[in-house]
């Protein structure tokens, strides 16, 4: 075994010890502590020793079910590697800031589980490992609304499981369907990536079989026509999973979107860009819009997530270096301070129980370090200098000139609508008159600190020396975009 | 001949749906899955016959195993949710749907 799998099969198995053993809440709190910190560790080893010169790495390759070609095979890369590192991230941080908060087992175990899925749905080089990872992480997701959500859950649950598994069960007919086509050319089944790149199809069945797939990504991520069971979702549910739903998840599907479609059907993709290009821009803005209407702060949160995934997707769909790189840092930077966000709210709504944005005031002049660092992380998702939010805005907007004025234009809006909805929120949330709700606000503790402030140092850190962290994407982001080359000069 | 067993288990699965969508006691509703699964088994067999290729039979069998298996577990789950309410009509579970 080594490192990919060890970061993949150590949480579920953990999780499902600490299932079939049922072991005091003390127990499972330091198993959960011990694996992701363990995941960790080997997540910053696998960062140091990744070459940034070779494209796929630490590569493994075990037959499975190899009558039919589906394999083992598991690989990293430039872009999921950020995706591992903030996943390997955030999960011991949600611990150190909730663990006085919530005393169920089940709480736990499940948010080992559903890391173990998504990394390694990020990982898996094999469309049916693949899709086994993605049904995997659905699963704990529904298990943690229905059991420990607010108001409503259960409906919420139940309209949150089946609008993704409809998305998911079209992405499996998808893969079967080009791996039937690959029996068909090449004389035996293979769901592996790198032998279904040689597929050739005609144009109509490969824009049905990339709307299979895209339906599947485009209801995770949402982007625009997908997006009604967004807010309701992430008002029910859990602080542990709205961290996992907004910065993992939905950066999972935008990811997906890249390594299966852009691989398998580039000229597809390519041909459908524009269209995608649109709805993002449109989603960015409108959703932008939603969020200043909002009262209540999770929904709130919810749409400037969901405006800020329709600027990652234009990124990927502008196809150029710059939206390529951007976006991927993008996906890190808007994952990293999301988090902390939905963890501040967390902890907001233990202390004064108030989730609508009027019933809360005041809250700087109690407690300042709360709203220091609030305030920081609503600047990074704004995208202000000096944080990763801006490097990382300032990149995908560079493409979108490069692609089209017009488009630059429209993509440079992401930054005044962020500030619109952002700045709102601060003012009425921060300032102004305390509160019957605020008034007794305390300040955020030690653990909360020990939680938060690497999160902070992170953001920082990304924003003034991004040329670390650049360099171990861009050599994937090139190769890959002398594939584009290619079909640029058509 | 493959056209005909292909319209049975047409008329079979369609007989199932509606059976699941439109009665409401749980029993009758588990039979209406059971229909829908041997509706496919059927369409399985029927097209590996015509195709000559055995795999897909044996995958029927692997789904008649898991049908019996199913029908074990559903038995003592009408058994629980008999003694919850004493009636087994599906519009009392509606606990995951309803807007509550």
């Amino acid at each position: 075994m080594s490192t990919l799998s060890i970061i993949i099969f150590l949480p579920i198995i953990a999780a499902l010890f600490l299932f079939f053993t049922r072991p005091s809440i003390a127990i499972v709190k330091t198993v959960y502590m011990i694996v992701t910190l363990s995941v960790l560790y080997l997540a910053v080893g696998l960062y140091i020793d990744f070459d940034p010169a070779k494209s796929m790495q630490f590569i493994e390759y075990h037959p499975w079910i190899s009558e039919y070609g589906i394999n083992y095979h598991v690989g990293v890369d430039g872009v999921s590697l950020g995706i591992v590192m903030m996943n390997a991230i955030i999960m011991p941080l949600v611990t150190l800031a909730l663990h006085k908060l919530r005393d169920k087992n089940g709480y736990w175990i499940n948010l080992l589980f559903v890391q173990g899925g998504i990394m390694g749905a990020v990982l898996s080089l094999d469309l049916m490992l693949f899709y086994l990872f993605w049904e995997l992480m659905l699963l704990p997701i529904f298990f943690m609304l229905g059991l420990f959500g607010y108001a409503k859950k259960n409906y919420v649950a139940m309209k949150f499981n089946m609008y993704t598994i409809f998305g998911s069960l079209m992405m499996l007919i998808a893969i079967l369907y080009i791996a039937v086509q690959y029996k068909e050319q090449f004389g035996s089944y293979s769901f592996d990536l790198d032998e279904l790149k040689k597929l050739t199809l005609s144009t109509r069945e490969s824009l049905l079989v990339f709307s299979g797939f895209m339906l599947a990504f485009a209801i995770k991520i949402p982007i625009f026509p997908f997006h009604t069971w967004l807010s309701d979702t992430y008002r029910s549910a859990p602080t542990g999973i709205v961290i996992v739903m907004s910065a993992l998840m939905a950066k999972l599907g935008v990811y997906a979107i890249w390594r299966f479609l852009f691989t398998l059907f580039n000229e597809t993709s390519h041909a459908v860009a524009p269209f995608f290009i649109g709805i993002g821009l449109f989603g960015l803005i409108y959703f932008g819009f939603s969020a200043m209407t909002q009262t209540h702060i999770k929904r709130m949160f919810a749409f400037s997530s969901a405006s800020h995934l329709s600027l990652i997707v234009v990124g990927f769909f502008i196809y150029d270096v710059y939206g390529l790189i951007g976006s991927s840092y993008l996906i890190v930077a808007h994952a990293l301070s999301s988090a902390a966000l939905f963890l501040m709210v967390g902890i907001m709504f233990e202390r004064t129980r108030a989730y609508r944005i009027d019933d809360l005031g005041g809250i700087a002049r109690v407690a300042p370090k709360f709203a220091l660092l609030f305030v920081f992380f609503s600047l990074s998702i704004v995208g202000v200098p000096f944080t990763a939010g801006f490097v990382a805005e300032v990149l995908i907007i560079l493409g979108a000139f490069k692609y089209n004025i017009y488009i630059g234009l429209l993509t440079t809006t992401t930054i005044l609508i962020a500030m619109l909805f952002m700045f709102k929120t601060v003012s009425k949330v921060l300032y102004g008159e305390l509160s019957e709700a605020t008034k007794d606000f305390k300040d955020l503790r030690l653990h909360e600190l020990v939680a938060l402030v690497p999160l902070a140092l992170l953001i920082l850190a990304m924003g003034i020396f991004p040329n670390y962290f650049i360099k171990k994407i861009e050599p994937t982001a090139e190769s890959y975009s002398q594939k584009i080359g290619v079909i640029y000069n058509d | 001949m493959l056209k005909a067993y292909m319209v049975l288990s047409i008329i079979l699965f369609s007989i199932g749906v509606v059976g699941l969508v439109s009665r409401r006691n749980i029993i009758v509703m588990y039979m209406s899955v059971e229909l829908l699964l041997n509706a496919v088994n059927l369409s399985l067999i029927a097209i590996s016959a015509d195709l000559a290729d055995s795999s897909a039979q044996v995958i029927s069998l692997v789904i008649i195993a898991i049908a019996a298996s199913e029908a074990a577990l559903f038995m003592s789950l009408f058994v629980v949710l008999f003694r919850n309410r004493a009636s087994l009509d599906a519009n009392l579970f509606d606990m995951l749907g309803s807007k509550k």
